[in-house]
């Protein structure tokens, strides 16, 4: 298991190197320069030339890549290109807010979920269990942010108005008004996963449920409650618990949508930010950051499938 | 207490020459009062004097700010600060409308084109408009406590005429030097007269707001800029906390010249444009710095409270007058003929623009001349075209996605269809479409001037001279259409030069007539700035430039 386990963060490791090796090049042939965009259109080339010169990036670009590198990995990832701020000055409380956020949509999305699956699994083939199926892959293959939309159209101010149509900073907000303000913008993101988790719920379910062992306890006289307790549930979500932390990865790649929609300055919004005024530093950092919550949550997940399926841990041993 | 005319008639012994024939001006009647008050107070005088010639008294702007009800925190939405905020860098709407709010300009042109005093008390020209001087406010401290003097100004200013400059649009060619008078006075000599210079060292040059001498532009990005990190102006509200995209506050500055502002905070938040409106809505925010003509409608039907202010703010659509097909005048007129200038503006603004004539002669500058409109006339356009030999052209329209100007290109691509004109757009981001040099700087002209036939938007200045400037003249830094004209940089300088509004008047027909006659820019309509509020927030004027001018305002 340790041999796995090191394996999957040498292979992490490298993916991390490579994502940050094709973003850094990405981000040096985008058209923009540096110099230009801090300095103005006004700017004589000269000045433009030691602004770039001072910065650095009239440097051959794997020096400069280099450099970044080894300040990225002590947690320095540079200063903004538009006002000379730390790029982790913004970026730590903009990945706590991502972070409530991505915890607040968990929370709303796997008790419906699982409750969703279980439910469709018990009535297999009934209307319940199509209508949740299709529900499930209609809200799947919708965009986050088409979702944040007709939310913000129908719970927003112009419609019925039960919830702000903005989160906002949040700023000094009590913990009541985060609740309430991000409500939609979780909400928008938990309807997404809604399908996979409930699909993998309602499978595992339906494969306990035509286990021997569910069939044994049903034969010896345990009440239906105690069956779907005590064996269905207990065999049948270990799976999908383990899909869940897979799906971390997956809703950070929605948050950039939602949190721009939102106007929640997290790590999506500064990543889509900084990508239009072409603010470099930041967008290489949370590109990085993204890929390392990627990687992380996708190992764990990974990690929790290999410690609760035997068949998966002695296969990957072998 | 002396009786009106006396007051008035001891002034104009001391007055000068130009001073002289506005007063006799009005008193033939040859301006109204708004003209007078708007004309006289470029020259300096002051507004009560103005107001005792107009028959009324006026308000004393510098006087301590207005107070209603005080206290309280504002919170404003605007757009992302997608540029630095330092003041000789400042270039973009967003950065502007920050900084604005604890830096401070000589002086500032109200909605209705007159200036007020801010950092200078007063101001006079000499030599037939060719220097100006400016008496600065005494007592006036920067946010960290040093004393702004005329020195200040001075370093301002020089440092805004050095080649790194970004106000290069207002002051190349019109300032030749500044300099100390006195111990509390500043003259600007200029390159040719010029009667409406003071507009100049305001807010229309949003660069131009007075920093300390010891100021040092940003050389090393690896520090903030000095005024990022701390915004020292002498401004009614300072930098309490820059969180970046968390948004900036602000705190009630106490010793401000002009009185403690009535509100405590200002707190602003990074909002789109959708996002402003939606939050404005949901009561999130108190502000909305700018809304689109669709947020508006969202707005008013929602009940909040729209601020259209109605100012020079215009698309700038430019053909390349020495290339192909643009080259040819036919060719531009029958393009200028296709537009239905009408249908335009009502589509993109709705009640919020109104019809432009081909030159940035603003109908609502006190000197515009009517003379006849361009209306669409697609057999008159087809017609040159034909006589041209350009009858099957195709051409391509540039533009950024950015409030309606993507809808706008499109209007015009079906327009020119109808008269045979193939028109392909295409749409750059801001970015990109700004990345480059201005005429006359050295590397790579910005796509937004090196384009043949594009779209760029100019915000609603108080005085068209940095659209004549900039965009017209032989050279100007802006001109995209490489239009080159004697005869109109004669006029125009003769229009800038005119020390008197039935001057300003004659000049400005000559301009508009000659622009029509050449058609190298469409200016097809001007639109409303639109700002909105919540019903809890009392006397907020938006600026057309994006500016936030808090003082005097008051929330519930």
């Amino acid at each position: 298991m340790l041999r796995y386990v090191l394996n999957r963060v040498a292979l992490g490791l490298v993916s991390l190197l490579l994502l940050s090796m094709m973003i850094f090049v990405a981000a040096q042939v985008l058209p923009g320069n540096p110099g230009r965009i801090v300095l103005g259109r006004e700017a004589t080339p000269n000045a433009v030339e030691q602004f770039n010169h001072a910065l650095g990036v009239d440097r051959p670009l794997p020096v400069r890549y280099a450099d970044w590198l080894s300040d990225a990995v002590r947690g320095d990832f540079g200063a903004n290109y538009t006002d000379g701020r730390a790029v982790t000055d913004d970026l730590v409380p903009a990945l706590q807010r991502s972070l409530f956020l991505a915890v607040y949509a968990f929370i709303l999305c796997i008790p419906i979920s699982i409750l969703a699956g279980v439910i469709a699994a018990l009535r297999r083939g009934r209307p319940t269990d199509r209508a949740i199926t299709v529900t499930g892959l209609s809200l799947a293959v919708i965009p986050e942010f088409v979702l944040g939309a007709i939310l913000v159209t129908l719970l927003g101010p112009a419609f019925l108005n039960w919830f702000p149509g903005i989160a906002g900073a949040l700023i000094d907000a009590s913990f009541v008004t985060k609740v309430d303000s991000l409500f939609m913008p979780a909400l928008a993101l938990a309807l997404v996963l809604f399908g996979y988790i409930a699909r993998m719920a309602r499978a595992g379910t339906m494969e306990a449920l035509d286990a021997d062992f569910t069939r044994t306890a049903t034969l010896k006289g345990l009440k239906q409650r105690q069956v779907m307790v005590r064996h269905v549930l207990r065999n049948g979500l270990l799976p999908t618990i383990a899909v869940i932390s897979t799906q971390v990865g997956y809703l950070f790649g929605g948050i950039v949508a939602i949190e721009k929609l939102f106007g929640y300055p997290g790590i999506g919004f500064l990543t889509v930010t900084s990508a239009q005024i072409k603010n470099f530093p930041m967008l290489l950092a949370c590109v990085l950051v993204i890929g390392v919550i990627y990687f992380v949550a996708t190992l764990a997940g990974d990690l929790l499938t290999a410690a609760l399926n035997p068949r998966v841990r002695l296969a990957r041993q072998s | 207490m002396r009786y009106p005319n006396e007051e008035i008639e001891n002034y104009r012994r001391g007055a000068g020459e130009l001073e002289n024939e506005l007063i006799d001006e009005y008193r033939a009647g040859t301006l109204t009062r708004k003209e007078l008050i708007q004309r006289g107070s470029v020259l300096g005088m002051s507004i009560p004097l103005l107001g005792l010639l107009g028959g009324t008294a006026e308000r004393a702007f510098a006087a301590p700010m207005a107070v209603g009800q005080r206290g309280g925190r504002i919170r404003i939405g605007t757009a992302s600060i997608d540029a630095s905020l330092e003041p000789p860098l400042l270039q973009t709407l967003a950065a502007i409308s920050v900084t604005q709010i604890s830096g401070e300009q000589l002086v500032y042109a109200d909605k209705n084109a007159v200036l007020r005093p801010r950092l200078a008390t007063s101001w006079k020209p000499s030599r037939g408009g060719r220097s100006w001087t400016f008496q600065i406010r005494r007592g006036v401290r920067f946010h960290d406590g040093k004393p702004m003097t005329a020195d200040d100004v001075v370093a301002t200013f020089r440092r805004l005429l050095g080649p790194d400059s970004q106000a290069q649009s207002s002051y190349k060619g019109v300032i030749d030097s500044v300099r100390k008078v006195g111990p509390n006075a500043v003259r600007f000599d200029l390159e040719a007269p010029n009667g409406l210079f003071p507009y100049l060292t305001g807010q229309m040059t949003y660069q131009s707001i007075i920093l300390p001498r010891s100021y040092k532009m940003p050389t090393d990005l690896s520090k903030p800029g000095e005024f990022t990190s701390k915004m020292n102006g002498t401004g009614p509200f300072r930098l309490k906390e820059n969180r970046g995209p968390g948004g900036i506050s602000w705190e009630a500055n106490p010793t401000y010249w002009g009185g403690r502002p009535a509100l405590d905070e200002v707190d602003m938040q990074i909002l789109d444009d959708q996002a402003r409106v939606t939050a404005l809505q949901s009561g999130q925010i108190d502000l909305a710095v700018q809304v689109t003509y669709e947020g508006a409608r969202q707005l008013q039907r929602a009940g909040k409270k729209v601020l259209p202010i109605r100012v020079a703010n215009h698309r700038y659509l430019n053909m390349n007058v020495t290339k192909e097909p643009f080259n040819d005048v036919r060719v531009r007129q029958a393009i200028a003929l296709a537009l239905d200038r009408p249908g335009l503006a009502r589509g993109l603004w709705g009640q919020y623009a109104e019809v432009g004539n081909d030159s940035p002669m603003w109908p609502g500058y006190p000197y515009t001349a009517k003379v006849p409109q361009r209306k669409r006339d697609l057999e008159r356009a087809r017609a040159l075209l034909r006589a041209a030999g350009k009858e099957n052209l195709k051409v391509t329209l540039t533009c950024y996605r950015g409030f309606e100007m993507a809808d706008y290109a499109q209007r015009v691509s079906q327009a020119l269809r109808q008269i045979g004109i193939d028109c392909d757009v295409k749409v750059f981001t801001s970015v990109q479409y700004f990345d480059g040099v201005s005429f006359g700087a050295n590397g790579k002209l910005a796509p937004w001037l090196a384009t043949d036939f594009g779209i760029v938007d100019y915000g609603g200045r108080p005085v068209p001279t940095t659209y004549l400037n900039a965009g017209l003249k032989s050279g100007g830094v802006w001109n995209s259409a490489r239009y080159k004209s004697k005869a109109f940089d004669r006029i125009l300088a003769n229009f800038i030069g005119a020390p008197d509004l039935a001057g300003q008047r004659k000049y400005a027909k000559q301009l508009q007539t000659q622009l029509l006659k050449d058609t190298p820019v469409i200016y097809a309509y001007f639109y409303n700035f639109i700002a909105a509020t919540g019903a809890n927030v009392r006397g907020y004027v938006p600026g057309g430039m994006a500016d936030i001018n808090l003082r005097g305002v008051t929330i519930r």
